[in-house]
């Protein structure tokens, strides 16, 4: 791990689950930013202060969590950045698979897989 | 021709059917299509012709009763002179299919050779068959449809007159409305069933059709109105997974943070104690928002599985550690291998496993293992799960995989949950074309066995190479989700 703590990017809309993924991750030692809505996250805002992690809920109001991750994927500057996805359907694994997401969790989840699942995305980043 | 009797209509229609014709009877009634096959073969016997008639043995015997009771000595005669072949549908039928396919080949050696024997002597032939109909009604539509073909292309090399019978019921369902009409291209004269040709003045027909246009465009109507109300509902449960399960997802979130700190700071041990039974009691609530969606969508038709080949073996050791990781009263022993890979949704069959194991440890609270036993019998695949609890007496054997039925202890008090785990569990693994089972005896533990079958086998040498070779994490695959 590198001397300055990495840092995670949020993009969750309901508030409560924010706090809670925010509060663990800097109990963690990251860094933490967040986001409500990725409809105004392009590739090239992203790649000037780029995270080590994307944590992404798959339905968001406003917009797409697989269209924000396949843009993402799609650009070289941000296509290396690990995306965990998160999302409340349960047929929903298939789905993040297929638009490119590195992980998937499915919610509610257990505080200790959601730390496994990032620090092994962390691990081979 | 004056007709009277309506039921003779059809025998009268087939005997003045064109004589290249390619005809299919619709019909209701065994009796009506013995109606129509028995004037068929009457007018062909009456020309001197020779007829073939490959049917079931039924159908068979009541022609031939039938015939010989009308005219026995013509029919004596055209049955000694070849005039008459009778063959059976089913044997036929396996003379030119080889590994359930039709052999083109074959086909016309053995119906070609049937033609030539009855079409002797300058004969014009007329052919009577039931082999489409006995694929159709198999459940092989394209190949009834093929063999449909087979004998067009036959009657372009010789000419003969050939009528098939396709019972109407074979058709029910919107499902079968372009095989329908496609069964109908193949044929140059439709004649359609009882309830039709059993009208006799223009008049009658003419009403008929059109209170089966006005049935038609109302059914239409109400199909689609039914169609919107099931989306409706999709829309409904997938809504209702979101919202239930994002307040959960906090809570479970919160109180876990809270657990975590409570550990941190020596917390004292009551209000740890509760803090954790606060997390298991939202786990059992995600639990059951779960299996009440999945019940909803097995009722509606909607449960939809992401099917893909599945390392059986490696499945079950992955649920039975996890279930372990999250288990202190029970040690779950795991012991030999299917090598077998399923077709099947990795996701639901690790939620029937789960079912089965969280069972046998919440049944069997005096005992301290459970037993997971992995075999493979040809093209099956079984997983077995023992426990040594307080058993199921056999008249309940069927009863626990009903919905909403719930187990009682010796006091006849029920045990905590809705009472749906099992059923949701048999109907997964039927989707899969799987089975389960139960065997088990009052106070002397259960063993839920269920098999599923084997698509190939699994390599061991190349364990998981199955997986997205993408997901270099193994991610996917290989961490387990929070989803008890």
């Amino acid at each position: 791990m590198s001397t300055t703590p990495r840092k995670i990017l949020i993009i969750e809309d309901d508030p409560d689950i924010v706090l809670t993924l925010a509060t663990i991750f800097e109990e963690e030692g990251y860094r933490v930013s967040t986001v409500d809505n990725g409809a105004h996250l392009t590739p090239d805002r992203l790649a000037s202060d780029p995270p080590s992690l994307i944590v992404l809920d798959m339905l968001l109001s406003g917009s797409d969590g697989r269209d924000i991750t396949r843009q993402l994927k799609a650009h070289t500057a941000t296509s290396h950045i690990p995306i965990l996805m998160l999302s409340a359907h349960p047929m929903a694994r298939q789905e993040a698979q297929a638009s490119g997401a590195d992980a998937f969790l499915a919610k509610p989840f257990e505080l200790d897989t959601l730390l496994e699942k990032t620090t092994a995305l962390l691990a081979a980043s | 021709m004056s007709i009277t009797q309506p039921n003779r209509i059809n025998d009268s229609r087939s005997a003045q059917i064109d004589p290249s014709g390619h005809i299919v009877q619709f019909y209701d009634s065994d009796e009506y299509l013995l109606n129509t096959l028995t004037g068929f073969v009457r007018a062909g016997l009456a020309a001197h012709d020779g007829c073939i008639v490959i049917a079931t043995k039924a159908h068979r015997a009541a022609l031939e009763r039938r015939l010989a009771g009308e005219e026995p000595v013509r029919f004596a005669i055209a049955h000694a002179e070849d005039a008459y072949l009778a063959l059976d549908a089913r044997e036929t039928l396996a003379q030119f299919m080889v590994n359930g396919t039709l052999v083109p080949q074959r086909f016309r050696e053995v119906i070609g050779g049937a033609i030539a024997r009855a079409g002797r002597n300058g004969r014009s032939v007329r052919a009577y068959g039931e082999m489409v109909t006995l694929l159709w009604l198999d459940g092989n539509s394209t190949g009834a449809i093929q063999l449909e073909e087979l004998w067009n292309d036959l009657r372009e090399s010789s000419a003969f007159t050939l009528c098939c019978g396709y019972p109407m019921k074979a058709f029910e369902g919107e499902a079968y409305a372009a095989s329908f009409a496609e069964i109908c291209h193949r044929h140059t004269h439709v004649i359609p069933d009882e309830s039709y040709t059993s009208l006799v003045t223009a008049d009658e027909r003419l009403r008929a059709i059109s209170l089966l246009q006005q049935k038609a465009l109302s059914l239409e109507a109400e199909i689609a109105e039914r169609k919107a109300t099931e989306e409706r509902l999709q829309a409904l449960i997938n809504m209702a997974s979101h919202e239930l399960k994002t307040p959960v997802t906090s809570l479970k979130g919160f109180t876990q943070i809270l657990q975590r700190r409570l550990r941190q700071q020596d917390a004292d041990p009551q209000t740890l104690l509760f803090v954790e039974r606060m997390n298991t009691q939202i786990t059992r609530l995600a639990t059951l928002i779960g299996d009440l969606l999945d019940i909803s969508k097995m009722e509606t038709g909607m449960l939809a599985l992401a099917e893909s080949d599945v390392d059986l073996d490696e499945l079950v050791r992955e649920t039975v550690e996890n279930v372990q990781a999250a288990t202190t009263t029970h040690r779950l022993i795991l012991e030999g291998t299917t090598h077998a890979v399923v077709l099947g949704d990795r996701e639901r069959l690790g939620q029937v496993l789960i079912n089965l194991l969280t069972n046998a440890i919440k049944y069997s609270p005096e005992a301290d293992t459970v037993r997971i036993r992995l075999s493979r019998d040809g093209e099956r695949a079984e997983v077995a799960v023992r426990d040594f609890g307080i058993g199921i007496d056999a008249q309940y054997h069927e009863r626990i995989f009903e919905r909403f039925y719930q187990v009682t202890d010796q006091h006849g008090n029920t045990y905590p949950g809705l009472g749906i785990g099992l059923y949701i569990a048999r109907t997964l693994l039927e989707r899969h074309r799987g089975q389960l089972c139960v065997e088990s005896n009052k106070g002397a533990g259960s063993t839920f066995r269920f098999t599923l079958p084997v698509i190939h086998s699994a390599h061991p040498a190349l364990g998981g190479a199955s997986l997205d070779t993408l997901d270099t994490l193994d991610t996917f695959d290989k961490v387990a989700d929070s989803t008890p």
